[in-house]
């Protein structure tokens, strides 16, 4: 059981990881690419601009799924460090559990949503695709964020309680530089 | 009632620790389960939409843009080139180095990269010239956050896309709010250098200053396509940014060849997460001003506030201190998109320009950004300098102070902000 969660775990986390990068890239080397056409050839693709959104949005959101994993997402911390460390656990297992039920919550409305759109069939204006098809990205990543919430919470009850917040902390700072570029000796930085 | 359980709850479940961008749906979602019958089906389409913005698009393509410069040599060339100019002054290096900063602000969208870009060599470089630490630290801290003020910008993308107004214009409202205060903290620190006894040097001939130039022509060239492009009408701002993102790719990897091929998965990464972080916030925020105006909250405040009398400059004084609150705690692409729907109608009740009032916010952005707890460029400078927070905060402090100085002439004299766009786009 343990190997197919830590299998699965790497399996999402790739996907999640590559769709970002995929996003990405396709999506400014398609604005690009039009831009260019538009001043070389005087001709512009007209479902480029679409595209290039739903590029991104899917590179974005899959990314937002994977950031849960990596710690991106800005929490405010300044309480919990006050607080009891046993307190803070409490409170931690508490949010990371209301973030899990949250993000259940709108994988379950973006899937309906995803569902009506079939049904009615309604197509995109520039691409012409049905349009359920972009939409698909609000339940699938937003499942894999919850998916992400779900491990934090299981983590968090693992873990001691006088580790907890300062592991979060640290990450913290850790991922701030080192998405800025610098590597970081986490350990040496000291949180205020 | 319902508008004060809205608040409450959301910053409850930010204090708690839940991620800022979950804060807003949940209690948004709460609080209309509990008030209203607002049907949820309609969130997921306000999502959809509210990022199906073309708009938006730019600020990924800008985060790309500003990394692939900051990875190569193209900083320590623009450091060359300011070193060039003012280096002679008494306080020369950190005075170049806020000159670096203002230059790479120009080229890179985002205040954390531009103080690492900077910061990484000029703090070493400050200190072993004979300067306080103070000096080292204060200044490329806080020169940094100018990134989100002159542009392009995230930040001005962010409230231009909430608030309904052309990017341009505030791209361009943001040009000269950015250069005094970048003139205003280097008079900080060239003062602060005089009176420690330091003398101005023989300055760099005429063939230094043009090599030096040389040497950063292309990275410097950014500048003018970026800028020159969107005045010039070439390109739409995101437009501005594929060019940019293609650019500076170019650039890093076949002109000045420090960009490796294999580094190119990891840059676009680091980018992507960046751009995921500030879309996931926007894709949350979205259910957040969906049921604000479904409820016409911001109507009912704004009503409020006409009623209470509260003139244009007492109401600036609130946005101030408000923001200021908030900018301490949150990082700047929540609060724009938290208060926009709520301030900007009111602003316009009272004759405030929306163009004038985002400036104000972005500077309120930048002091957030250098002052604790969440100081995501005090993090930075921490993470560079190995030095603590708190002596990081502490060095900081005499040129935030400047900062906020900054703060008050621009926020009440709006020509600073307005005279540039007026004079690009007429009013």
């Amino acid at each position: 059981m343990e190997k197919f969660f830590s299998a699965l775990d790497v399996g999402v986390a790739t996907l999640n990881r590559n769709l970002a990068v995929a996003g990405m890239f396709f999506g400014v080397t398609l604005a690009f690419v039009n831009v260019v056409l538009r001043y070389a050839f005087d001709e512009s693709l007209t479902w480029a601009g679409e595209l290039t959104n739903y590029m991104f949005m899917w590179g974005a959101l899959f990314g937002a799924a994977y950031g849960f994993k990596r710690g991106i997402h800005i929490q405010v911390t300044i309480l919990l460090a006050k607080l009891p460390a046993s307190l803070a656990k409490a409170l931690m297992i508490f949010a990371h559990t209301l973030s899990f039920i949250y993000l259940a919550v709108m994988a379950y409305l973006g899937y309906q949503s995803v569902m009506i759109l079939h049904d009615m069939q309604e197509m995109s204006v520039d691409l012409n695709i049905p349009m359920w098809i972009p939409e698909l990205v609000l339940p699938l990543a937003f499942a894999g964020a919850a998916y992400r919430a779900g491990e934090k919470v299981y983590e968090v009850i693992k873990e001691d309680a006088d580790k907890v917040l300062i592991n979060t902390e640290l990450e913290m700072i850790h991922d701030t530089s080192e998405r800025s570029g610098v590597d970081v000796d986490v350990e040496g930085g000291e949180p205020l | 009632m319902m508008i004060a359980t809205l608040f409450i709850l959301l910053f409850a479940l930010m204090l708690i620790g839940v991620p800022v961008a979950v804060s807003l749906g949940a209690s948004t979602m709460v609080t209309a389960l509990m008030f209203t019958n607002m049907d949820l089906m309609g969130i997921p389409d306000s999502v959809f939409n509210g990022l199906d913005q073309y708009t938006l698009m730019a600020i990924p393509m800008f985060i790309l843009a500003g990394s692939f410069l900051s990875k190569g040599s193209a900083s320590s060339r623009i450091i060359e080139f300011a070193k060039s100019i003012v280096g002679h002054l008494p306080g020369g290096l950190p005075i170049a180095a806020i000159f670096a900063s203002v230059i790479f602000a120009a080229v890179s969208g985002s205040s954390p990269a531009t103080v690492v870009a900077i910061g990484s060599v000029m703090y070493g470089a400050i200190k072993e010239a004979g300067y306080p630490t103070k000096y080292a630290i204060g200044t490329i801290a806080t020169a940094g956050s100018l990134g989100i003020l002159i542009p392009p910008s995230i930040v001005f993308i962010v409230y231009g896309v909430t608030a309904d107004q052309s990017i341009g214009k505030l791209f361009m409202a943001g040009v000269v709010p950015g250069l005094l205060i970048g003139f205003m903290l280097m008079l900080v620190t060239y003062i602060g250098a005089v009176r420690l006894g330091f003398k101005k040097e023989k300055m760099a001939p005429f063939s230094v200053r043009m090599k030096a130039f040389k040497r950063a022509f292309w990275a410097l060239m950014l500048i003018i396509i970026v800028i020159g492009g969107i005045y010039g009408g070439l390109f739409t701002p995101t437009e501005a940014g594929a060019v940019s993102a293609f650019y500076a790719f170019f650039v890093s990897y076949f002109v000045y060849k420090d960009l490796k091929f294999k580094d190119l998965y990891r840059i676009i990464l680091d980018s992507a997460m960046t751009s995921s972080m500030i879309f996931f916030i926007i894709a949350n925020a979205m259910i957040f001003s969906h049921f604000l105006t479904l409820e016409s909250i911001p109507q009912h405040i704004t009503q409020m506030i006409v009623e209470a009398h509260v003139g244009p400059v007492m109401f600036l004084v609130i946005v101030n201190i408000l923001l200021f609150l908030m900018g301490q705690f949150m990082e700047p692409s929540s609060v724009v998109m938290i208060t926009v729907p709520l301030l900007l109608p009111i602003a316009k009740t009272l004759g405030i320009d929306p163009i004038h009032l985002g400036v104000i916010m972005v500077i309120n952005m930048e002091i957030g950004m250098i002052t604790p707890p969440v100081g995501l460029n005090l993090f930075v400078a921490s993470g560079i300098t190995g030095l603590s927070l708190k002596d990081v905060v502490v060095a900081s402090l005499p040129w935030a102070l400047t900062i906020l100085v900054g703060l008050l002439l621009i926020t009440y004299i709006p020509i600073i902000s307005l005279w540039l766009p007026n004079l690009m786009y007429g009013y």
